[in-house]
């Protein structure tokens, strides 16, 4: 499989996981289970909705910043390391 | 529009929200602050109560940090191991700072104080980036003026980094994506410091991070937003773990804004591939000059004594207001930088703002 058919490929998975968590996400929000985790708190449960808010910011950041690099990938895009090249200048 | 059960009587419109998010990504993306400085009184302004604003925006932060940092990654523009020691180093900084703040919150003049602090660190530092970046482009002209070749990277862009580099006091280290060579206290000693004011002032540190590794340390400017972002994930996480716990955040915001950077921020990050360091220093100096003018204009609401709500509004119309101009200087950049990178025609000014030899 080509670099390129393997990005793509990868794409389509993250694209799939970044829906199904942005699905379960809606579906949270609209069933009012956003509410019943967020009254966790007072429950003396805050361990939890932290937990759920944390994981949920960063599952979604490492996974939308992945997506990104493949797309970019996919397009053809070439990162050139600052460390390398004049890329760093001042 | 969409309404939030924990919040009630709150409605906002979403695609308010996704532009919201889109915009600051593009400037975190660019010039490395967190953003928390914009998203807080931006959520404020489109409905959101104060305390869900500042805890949402910080959940934010710590998303887009992560979108950001790993694009930085790719980029080359992250030095893992002066990151880790900055964060180590301003943790402590950034827990004195909170001590320190609710000192002065319990002589009842904390508003002043903070936002005192925060206009003379600011105005002095921006300043010094306007002066700075407006010398060296003026430099840069000459030599695209007199067909000399621009220069590749240099250690030590002041005088006082290069005094601060060659004082040898062990362990000394090298950090190899920053092309320094440092004693380890002197990192500790500006990250220490740079938390105290992060800490005092309630925001992240970016505004002051970025221009101390600039000039302090002597990195260069894109390393040093690349580190910053990295660094703000765990300063962001400190923050917004303290606001989960406190009932302050609005998750599914968040979310949304989350998902609404990714994009943004990519941009922001790409853009510094097609611009010079004096760019990104010019387009975050003109940033730092709004907020002073906007804080100030917020001083002013609290210590006149007569009723100067009109204040309080300005400040907020300064700081979007300054927030749109940047973004639109950025798209400005990362445009011609392409058009000169395709061998297009650009203007002579401009040239030195987005020659690179990579």
């Amino acid at each position: 499989m080509s670099k390129r058919k393997k990005a793509l490929f990868q794409l389509i998975v993250l694209s799939i996981i970044i829906g199904l968590i942005s699905w379960h996400t809606v579906y949270w929000h609209i069933s009012n289970m956003h509410t019943t985790i967020f009254e966790y708190i007072e429950a003396g449960k805050g361990y939890l909705t932290v937990l759920y808010y944390i994981g949920l910011i960063i599952v979604t950041g490492i996974l939308l910043g992945i997506l990104m690099g493949k797309i970019l990938e996919v397009l053809g895009y070439q990162e050139k390391k600052a460390g390398n090249t004049a890329g760093g200048e001042k | 529009m969409i309404s939030f059960p924990i919040i009630p009587g709150v409605e906002i419109s979403l695609l308010l929200l996704i532009f919201l998010g889109f915009a600051v990504g593009v400037i975190k993306g660019f010039v490395g602050v967190g953003g928390g400085f914009l998203v807080t009184p931006a959520l404020i302004i489109i409905g959101l109560p104060a305390n869900f604003a500042a805890g949402t925006s910080l959940m934010w932060v710590v998303g887009s940090s992560i979108i950001g940092s790993l694009r930085h990654r790719e980029l080359g523009n992250i030095d893992l191991k002066l990151g880790v020691i900055i964060i180590v180093s301003a943790m402590g900084g950034i827990e004195l700072g909170v001590r320190l703040l609710n000192m002065v919150r319990d002589m009842g003049v904390a508003e002043e104080v903070v936002l005192t602090v925060s206009i003379v660190i600011l105005l002095s530092v921006g300043t010094y980036m306007l002066c700075e970046a407006l010398k060296r482009k003026a430099e840069l002209d000459r030599m695209v003026k007199g067909d000399e070749k621009l220069p590749p990277p240099a250690a030590g862009l002041t005088s006082l980094s290069q005094k601060l580099q060659s004082l040898n006091i062990p362990p000394m280290i090298h950090l190899t994506r920053a092309k320094i060579t440092i004693s380890l206290w002197l990192i500790i000693i500006i990250g220490f410091f740079t938390g105290v004011l992060a800490g005092l002032m309630g925001v992240g540190g970016g505004f002051i991070m970025v221009p101390s590794m600039v000039y302090l340390l002597g990195i260069t400017s894109f390393v040093a937003v690349g580190t910053d972002m990295f660094q703000i994930i765990f300063s962001g996480c400190y923050g917004a773990l303290r606001h989960a716990m406190s009932g302050n955040v609005e998750i599914f915001t968040a979310f949304v804004m989350v998902l609404a950077s990714g994009v943004g921020v990519q941009l922001g990050a790409l853009a510094t591939k097609y611009a010079r360091g004096v760019s990104m220093r010019f387009v975050l100096g003109i940033a730092i000059m709004f907020a002073v003018i906007g804080s100030i204009l917020k001083l002013l609401f609290f210590i006149l004594p007569v009723d100067t709500a009109w204040l309080s509004t300005s400040s907020l119309v300064i700081t979007f207001g300054g927030a749109a101009l940047v973004l639109v200087l950025i798209l400005w950049l990362f445009t011609i930088g392409v058009s000169y990178r395709r061998g297009h025609h650009v203007p002579d000014w401009a040239v030195s703002l987005v020659a690179r030899e990579d």
